[in-house]
């Protein structure tokens, strides 16, 4: 066994988890290099020494200090949502409550509809794509406001201003490509594949 | 408050917004949270500003501890750690070594040593404790959590999210460069008094 092998073993054979093949080919070693000895000897007397350490008595005035730091931080508020359901489900759930209302209305209205009920069925898949689209929107907002407050809360102000300028470039980007507003007798068709599918399905029975 | 006060009759007070029982219960556990402090941060005035974050914290989360936890000091102390350790992983990239004076330590009581083998004894736990503070935080944080905080590594890998191999060599690895720097000064003081 060579000196470094000998020196990576030390601390498992002080603490008695060294196996028994390579503790005795250890103490083969110790027995035969003074130098191994030694330093293995000093470790020993480290880690008693570390483990007998006394307490350390706190400056003057911490306790008083301390005390009145935690006195004058703000309360931190715990607000719980009255709905148990998540906000992301919440948004979805008012989209999809939209299509479900184009649909059926596509399907329990009159025989053949009129133009004007045609565009309301089409409007309304095309304000539910948009919805949908928003709600993800909001979703991040949400999520990049808590990273901000977590990292204020943490006390990392320094990271605060480099989260402030991530969510900065992320509005400009959203600027460059903005959602696409549903427009006022446009028969858009929406991008959503189960709007589109609704819609079209809807459209067919009536045509 | 009557000395005989137990955490457990201060919390009630201190949820409620009870200065005196706050400032009771922050002066029983301070030395404990400097202490721990100091021993991760190595700088008195770091450790003194953890010590600080740390009341503010437990102040604020007050509400969540439960007697169903264990006891108050123990579930105060992980708060404690955990919040050492964050400010250890924050800092792993801003902090350099450090090259302060050595900061007074209290030494366990000597009884009735003799005077030579008393100052041997001195030399070394002044060398340990220097030595630890002078190591890169990366060695003396998992050495603090074994040898000071009485860790098993198991839990030591999981707080500071590294492999068990990880944690175990390096406090290996801190353990020797301790003793060698003892060895050096034994020599040093060898060569002087030749």
């Amino acid at each position: 066994m060579d000196h470094r092998r000998a020196e990576e073993l030390f601390s498992d054979h002080l603490e008695g988890t060294l196996h028994a093949v390579l503790r005795a080919e250890l103490e083969r070693h110790l027995a035969s290099c003074a130098s191994c000895r030694r330093l293995h000897e000093a470790v020993s007397a480290v880690v008693a020494e570390l483990r007998a350490a006394p307490e350390l008595e706190a400056p003057a005035g911490l306790a008083e200090r301390a005390a009145l730091a935690a006195l004058r931080a703000p309360r931190v508020v715990e607000i719980r949502p009255a709905l148990t359901l998540p906000p992301w489900l919440q948004a979805a759930a008012a989209g999809f409550a939209l299509i479900a209302l184009g649909t059926a209305l596509a399907v329990v209205g009159p025989e053949r509809p009129t133009r004007a009920a045609q565009r309301l069925v089409a409007e309304t898949a095309t304000v539910s794509s948009s919805l949908l689209e928003r709600k993800d929107r909001l979703v991040e907002d949400v999520r990049l406001l808590g990273v901000v407050l977590s990292t204020a809360f943490e006390g990392r102000i320094e990271k605060v201003g480099e989260r402030v300028q991530d969510y900065k470039r992320l509005l400009e980007r959203r600027k460059a490509s903005p959602p696409a507003e549903p427009k006022q007798g446009e028969s858009a068709r929406p991008r959503d594949p189960a709007v589109a599918e609704a819609f079209r399905t809807g459209m067919a029975k009536h045509s | 408050m009557p000395l005989n006060t137990t955490d457990a009759d201060l919390l009630p007070g201190c949820r409620s917004g009870d200065e005196a029982a706050w400032r009771t219960l922050v002066e029983r556990y301070t030395r404990k949270v400097f202490g721990l402090a100091y021993r991760f941060t190595g700088k008195a005035a770091e450790a003194e500003d953890l010590t600080q974050e740390v009341f503010v914290k437990v102040y604020q989360t007050l509400h969540r501890y439960r007697e169903t936890d264990g006891p108050f000091g123990a579930w105060l102390m992980a708060v404690a750690r955990n919040h050492a350790i964050d400010h250890y992983r924050r800092g792993r990239q801003e902090r350099m070594r450090r090259s302060e004076d050595p900061f007074v330590l209290e030494t366990a009581p000597s009884g009735d040593e003799h005077p030579i083998a008393e100052l041997e004894r001195e030399e070394r736990a002044k060398l340990v404790h220097t030595g630890l503070r002078s190591l890169p935080p990366d060695l003396r944080t998992p050495l603090v959590l074994c040898d000071l905080q009485g860790l098993p590594y198991e839990q030591i890998a999981a707080e500071l999210q590294l492999p068990l191999g990880t944690v175990k060599s390096r406090i290996n690895r801190a353990r020797l460069e301790l003793a060698k720097r003892l060895l050096r000064r034994r020599a040093d003081l060898v060569g002087d008094a030749s």
